[in-house]
C-alpha cells in the first residue's frame, strides 16, 4: 500500500518537521555535542566517539530499548575509509512511569559511546569526522531533535582528550557489565515470566532493588512489577511476560539486570549484562510472596531521582506515618500508665512465666490490632453505605463545625486538667484479669477504647485521610496504627530489659498533656474562623458564648457542694442554648455563591475553551473544609469577582461531595490526592495553571492575567 | 542528681520529638499523598476476545464495539500534535488506510484517549475539524477523555493500532509498521498493521499479530 518512495519523502518530511506548536520555536531541549576520549589515535587502536546529551530538566531521552513508547536514540558516524564501528555502548537507563506506561531512559546528562578502530595502515595527519545523531526527547510531550557533528583527530601518537575521557569512561562504567560467572535463565510458568539468576554477586543483605531491564521491547511488560526473592548466590524475579514471550521464551532475550549494592553501608548502583538460556531455571528458588522486595518501575531507587515515583511509595509513607502515629499514642496519658503497669506486671514474671508472657504479650498485640481493623472496617462500611458522605456533608453545616469547635475546646481544657474523664473506663481495664488469654486480647481493645480521649485528634486525622484512599489503603493505615501503639508493649514482653529504656510515667505527661491542649485550642479558633465565614459575626459570638458557658459550667460542677452542681447545671443548659442559637442561624452567604458557578465536565470546559474564554475549575467538596474558606473567602472577594466578569472567565465547579470516577481521574491525572484543586484554563488553549491549595485574591488576580495574556502562564 | 538531669533531658527529647512527629501525621493527614497503584489488568491479546467498551463520538453520539458486530474493525490511538502522527497523516499513509478500509466495509475508530489538559486531547468539533484539515475520514472519532477505552486495550503510543475481526475477536495489536523515524538507506519500513489488516479481510491468519508500536505515550497523566 506505501512504495518505498512514498517511505521516504514520509522521512523527508519527517526530518523537515517543525518542533512542535508548544515549544519554541528553534529551541532544542537536547544540547548534544559529539566527544571523543583520545584527541589523539594510533594506527590500529580502539578509541570512542561519543553522543552527549544535555538534556533540559524535567525531558527525557531514550534507551535501546525505549520501553511502551519513545524511540531509541541513533548514531550515525561518517568513518573515513577503513576506520569500522561498533555498536553504540548504552549506559544502564532509569525507568521512567507515566501511570500505566513505563519507558527506560535517561535524563539530566547522558554520553553514549560508540567503539571506533583505527585501521593499522592508517596514514598520521588530521581527519575530520562527521556525524549525525537523531533522538526523541519527551516531558509531557515529545520532540524528535536531531544534530549534525564534526570532530577533528589526530592519527600518530595516541593521546587521550581529558574532557571526552571523563564523559566516555563514566558512560562505560555505567554500561552493564559482564560478570563471567553470573548464569541465568528466562522461562514462563503459569503466565509468569520467571528471571533465575545465579552469581557470587547476589548477596542477601548486601543487594537489593533488582530489577531486569530486557534490550527489546516485548520481552515483558514494562510496566510490571518485578518482585524477587535472593538467597546467597541466587535470586529470582518475578514478573508479567510481554507478547514476545508470552507463549514461552524460545530465545536468548538479553538485558541489563540493575539492583543496589551495600559496600561499608552504602547503596550504590550496579547493573550486569544477563544473557538467560531460554525456557530454562538456574535455581529451584520459590516464587516470591506478592508485594515482598517489590521493585516496581519507580522503585529501582539510586541517585539522580531519574523515576517518577510510583503510586506505592506514598502509601509506604503513609503507612510508615501511622506506624509512628501509632508509637506517639503510646505516650499519651491516657494510655501510658496502664500500659506502662501491666508492662512491669509481665515483666517481673520468671522462669517458665516468660515464655507465658511473650505469648500475652503478643495476644495484646492482636488484640490492639484487630480493634484498629474492626474500626477501619467499620469507616469503610459507613463510607460504602454512604454514610460517611452525608456525614462530610455536613461539615458544611455550621453545627458540625460549632460541635467540633466546642469539643476541641473541650479536649483543650481536658489536656490542661481543668477536668478529668476516663478514668472510669481506665478502671475497667484494670479489672480484666490480665493473666489469661482472653484477658491480653481483651486490654488490648480495651487499650484502644481507653486512648480515645487522646485518639480522637489523630483519628480524625487518619479517617479523613482514609476516606479517600481505596480500601486496602485505609485498612493498612489503621493496622499500622495499631502495630505502633502495640509495639513497645509487645517489645517489652519479649525483652524486659526495654523497660529500663521507656521514660518513667511522672509529672512529665502532665506537662505533656498540657502541651497537646495549645494544638487543641488552635484547630478551636480555626473552627471559629470557618463558623464565622458561614454565619457571620454573629455565629462567631455566639459560639464563643458557647464556649464560655461550658467552661462556666465545668468550673460551677468541679467545686464541692450541690449549689454549685445547680449552677453548673444552669451553665450546661446556658451552652446548649448558646450552641443552639448558633446552630440556627442562617447560612444563606454559603448558598448565595454557587450562583456564577456551572456544574463542571470535561465537555464543557472543551466547549468554553473553544469559544475561547479562559476557564476557572473549583474542585471542591462540602466536607473539604479548606474549599469552603476559599470559597468564602478568596473566591468570594468582590475584586477576584469583578475581574472573572471583566475577562469573561468562565467558571466551573466540580463537585466531589459525592463519589465521583471522572472527578477522581481527573484530580488523579494531575497528581491532585484531593480537594481542593484549582486549574485556571488560559484563554489561549494552552496547559493550564494549576493554583495553590488556599487561595488569595491577589493569586487569583494574577492567574487570571496570565490567562488571558496571549502568553499563557508562565511555566 | 546527675541521672536526673540526664532523664529530664530524655523526656525533653521524647516530648519534641513526638511532637515533631505528631505535625508530621498531621500533615501528611491533610496532604494525604498516597495515590492509589493503577491497577493494570491483562493487556488484551490477539486471538482473544477484543474488551467491549462505549464511547462517546466526535458527532456526540455514543458507539459500542458491539454495534459493528460482522464487520472489521480498526482501532487507531492518535494524538495530532504527536510529530509521529502528524508524519503519517502528512504524508497521507494513514488517511489513505481510512479512504481504503471505507471501501471495504471497515469501521475505522480513532481513539484520542489524551486526558483533558494533555497534548492531543480536543473537542469534539475541533477533532472533526482537524480531520477535514488532514483529508482523514475515520468512520468515528472516539473522545475517550476518561481513557477507559485507552486503558482496557492498554494503548501505548501514538500512533497504536488493533485490528477486531467480524466476530469480535482481537487479531492484531502493535505498531502501525517497523520504523519510527525512517531516513535515507534505512530498509522499507515493514507495514505489520496494514499487512494484518489485509489478512484479517481475505480470512487469512495474521502472519505477526503483535508487534511493539512505537511513538508519543499516551496521555493519561499530566506529568511524565
Amino acid at each position: 500500500m506505501i512504495s518505498r518512495f512514498i517511505a521516504a519523502a514520509a522521512a523527508a518530511l519527517f526530518l523537515s518537521l517543525p518542533a512542535s506548536a508548544q515549544t519554541l520555536q528553534g529551541e532544542m531541549m537536547v544540547d548534544a555535542s559529539l566527544v571523543s576520549d583520545r584527541a589523539s589515535v594510533a594506527p590500529g587502536e580502539t578509541f570512542h566517539l561519543g553522543l552527549h546529551q544535555d538534556i533540559e530538566p524535567g525531558w527525557h531521552t531514550y534507551w535501546r530499548n525505549p520501553g511502551d513508547s519513545g524511540e531509541a536514540t541513533r548514531i550515525f558516524l561518517d568513518l573515513p575509509e577503513g576506520w569500522s564501528e561498533a555498536e553504540i555502548i548504552w549506559p544502564a537507563p532509569r525507568p521512567y512511569n507515566l501511570g500505566p506506561l513505563t519507558n527506560y531512559g535517561y535524563s539530566g546528562e547522558v554520553t553514549l559511546p560508540v567503539p571506533v578502530t583505527v585501521p593499522a595502515d592508517a596514514q598520521p595527519g588530521t581527519v575530520t569526522i562527521t556525524g549525525e545523531a537523531t533522538w526523541l526527547v519527551c516531558e509531557d510531550i515529545c520532540i524528535p531533535e536531531e544534530d549534525t557533528f564534526e570532530i577533528t583527530i589526530e592519527v600518530g601518537e595516541s593521546a587521550p582528550d581529558a574532557q571526552g575521557e571523563a564523559l566516555i569512561q563514566a558512560a562505560r562504567a555505567s554500561a552493564p557489565e559482564v560478570v563471567e560467572d553470573a548464569r541465568s535463565g528466562l522461562r514462563v510458568e503459569e503466565g509468569r515470566l520467571i528471571l533465575t539468576v545465579n552469581g557470587d554477586f547476589l548477596v542477601p543483605d548486601a543487594v537489593r532493588g533488582l530489577y531486569f531491564f530486557p534490550f527489546e521491547g516485548g520481552v515483558l511488560d514494562h510496566n510490571a512489577e518485578q518482585p524477587y526473592t535472593i538467597e546467597a548466590g541466587e535470586a529470582r524475579l518475578d514478573t508479567r511476560p510481554g507478547f514476545l514471550t508470552r507463549s514461552g521464551v524460545n530465545e536468548v532475550r538479553a538485558g541489563a539486570l540493575a539492583f543496589e549494592t551495600s559496600e561499608g553501608g552504602d547503596w550504590t548502583r550496579r547493573v550486569v549484562e544477563l544473557r538467560p538460556d531460554a525456557d530454562e531455571a538456574v535455581n529451584e528458588l520459590a516464587a516470591p510472596a506478592a508485594g515482598a522486595g517489590g521493585s516496581g518501575p519507580g522503585a529501582s531507587a539510586g541517585e539522580g531521582g531519574a523515576g517518577q515515583a510510583a503510586g506505592g511509595m506514598g502509601f509506604l509513607q503513609a503507612a510508615f506515618l501511622a506506624l509512628v502515629g501509632g508509637l506517639i499514642l503510646n505516650l499519651m496519658p491516657c494510655v501510658f500508665p496502664v500500659l506502662s503497669m501491666k508492662a512491669v506486671n509481665l515483666v517481673n514474671k520468671r522462669g517458665a512465666d516468660r515464655a507465658h508472657a511473650r505469648e500475652l504479650g503478643l495476644i495484646f498485640g492482636a488484640g490492639v490490632i484487630a480493634t484498629f481493623l474492626a474500626l477501619g472496617g467499620l469507616v469503610l462500611v459507613l463510607r460504602a453505605f454512604g454514610g460517611m458522605e452525608s456525614w462530610g456533608f455536613q461539615l458544611q453545616e455550621p453545627a458540625v463545625v460549632a460541635g467540633l469547635a466546642a469539643l476541641m475546646f473541650l479536649i483543650g481544657l481536658n489536656f490542661l486538667g481543668v477536668f478529668e474523664i476516663g478514668t472510669s473506663l481506665q478502671g475497667v481495664g484494670g479489672n480484666v484479669k490480665s493473666d489469661g488469654r482472653w484477658g491480653s486480647f481483651l486490654t488490648g481493645v480495651l487499650a484502644v477504647f481507653v486512648a480515645a480521649p487522646c485518639l480522637a485528634p489523630f483519628m480524625t486525622g487518619a479517617l479523613t485521610f482514609a476516606l479517600t484512599q481505596p480500601a486496602y489503603v485505609s485498612l493498612v493505615i489503621f493496622a499500622f496504627l495499631g502495630i505502633g501503639l502495640a509495639l513497645p508493649f509487645v517489645l517489652v514482653s519479649f525483652f524486659p530489659q526495654a523497660l529500663n529504656v521507656l521514660p518513667k510515667p511522672g509529672p512529665w505527661m502532665e506537662r505533656f498533656k498540657q502541651v497537646l491542649a495549645f494544638p487543641m485550642f488552635a484547630t478551636g479558633i480555626w473552627l471559629v474562623f470557618v463558623l464565622g465565614m458561614q454565619t457571620g459575626a454573629m455565629g462567631v459570638a455566639w459560639l464563643l458564648i458557647t464556649l464560655l458557658a461550658i467552661s462556666f459550667a465545668i468550673w460551677a460542677v468541679r467545686i464541692p457542694g450541690r449549689a454549685w452542681k445547680v449552677v453548673g447545671a444552669v451553665g450546661a443548659v446556658l451552652a446548649l442554648g448558646a450552641f443552639i442559637s448558633t446552630v440556627r442561624l442562617d447560612t444563606v452567604a454559603v448558598a448565595a455563591e454557587n450562583g456564577e458557578y456551572e456544574a463542571w465536565s470535561p465537555e464543557r470546559v472543551a466547549e468554553l475553551r473553544a469559544e475561547g474564554r479562559p476557564v476557572f475549575v473549583d474542585f471542591t467538596a462540602a466536607w473539604c473544609v479548606t474549599c469552603q474558606v476559599n470559597k468564602l473567602g478568596a473566591l468570594a472577594d468582590s475584586r477576584v469577582r469583578r475581574t472573572f466578569a471583566e475577562n469573561d472567565v468562565a467558571l466551573l465547579r466540580a463537585d466531589f461531595t459525592n463519589r465521583d470516577p471522572v472527578i477522581a481521574e481527573t484530580l488523579a491525572s494531575y497528581g491532585a490526592p484531593g480537594v481542593p484543586f484549582y486549574l485556571m484554563y488560559p484563554a489561549d488553549g494552552g496547559e493550564p495553571e494549576i493554583l495553590p491549595p488556599l487561595l488569595t485574591e491577589s493569586i487569583m488576580t494574577r492567574a487570571v492575567n496570565s490567562a488571558i495574556s496571549t502568553q499563557g502562564p508562565a511555566v | 542528681m546527675k541521672t536526673q538531669t540526664l532523664s529530664i533531658s530524655r523526656r525533653a527529647l521524647m516530648t519534641a520529638s513526638a511532637l515533631v512527629a505528631a505535625a508530621a501525621i498531621g500533615a501528611a493527614a491533610l496532604a494525604g499523598n498516597a495515590r492509589a497503584q493503577e491497577p493494570t489488568g491483562e493487556p488484551p491479546i490477539p486471538g482473544d476476545a477484543a474488551p467491549g467498551f462505549t464511547a462517546t463520538t466526535a458527532t456526540g453520539d455514543t458507539v459500542s464495539l458491539s454495534d459493528f458486530e460482522g464487520q472489521t474493525v480498526v482501532l487507531e490511538w492518535t494524538n495530532h500534535d504527536c510529530p509521529f502522527v502528524v508524519r503519517h497523516y502528512d504524508s497521507g499513509y494513514i488517511p489513505g488506510l481510512q479512504a481504503d478500509a471505507a471501501e471495504n466495509d471497515v469501521v475505522w475508530l480513532q481513539v484520542i484517549s489524551s486526558i483533558p489538559g494533555t497534548q492531543g486531547h480536543v473537542s469534539g468539533e475541533r477533532a472533526i475539524e482537524l480531520n477535514d484539515e488532514r483529508g482523514s475520514a475515520p468512520a468515528h472519532v472516539l473522545i475517550d477523555e476518561t481513557s477507559d477505552v485507552g486503558r482496557a486495550y492498554h494503548a501505548a503510543t501514538t500512533p497504536h493500532m488493533y485490528v477486531i475481526d467480524g466476530e469480535g475477536v482481537l487479531r492484531y495489536a502493535g505498531g502501525i509498521d517497523d520504523q519510527p523515524r525512517p531516513r535515507e538507506g534505512d530498509p522499507a519500513p515493514v507495514e505489520h498493521f496494514a499487512d494484518a489488516l489485509a489478512q484479517v479481510q481475505a480470512g487469512e491468519d495474521v502472519s505477526v499479530p503483535e508487534t511493539q508500536p512505537y511513538g508519543c505515550s499516551v496521555k493519561y497523566t499530566e506529568h511524565s
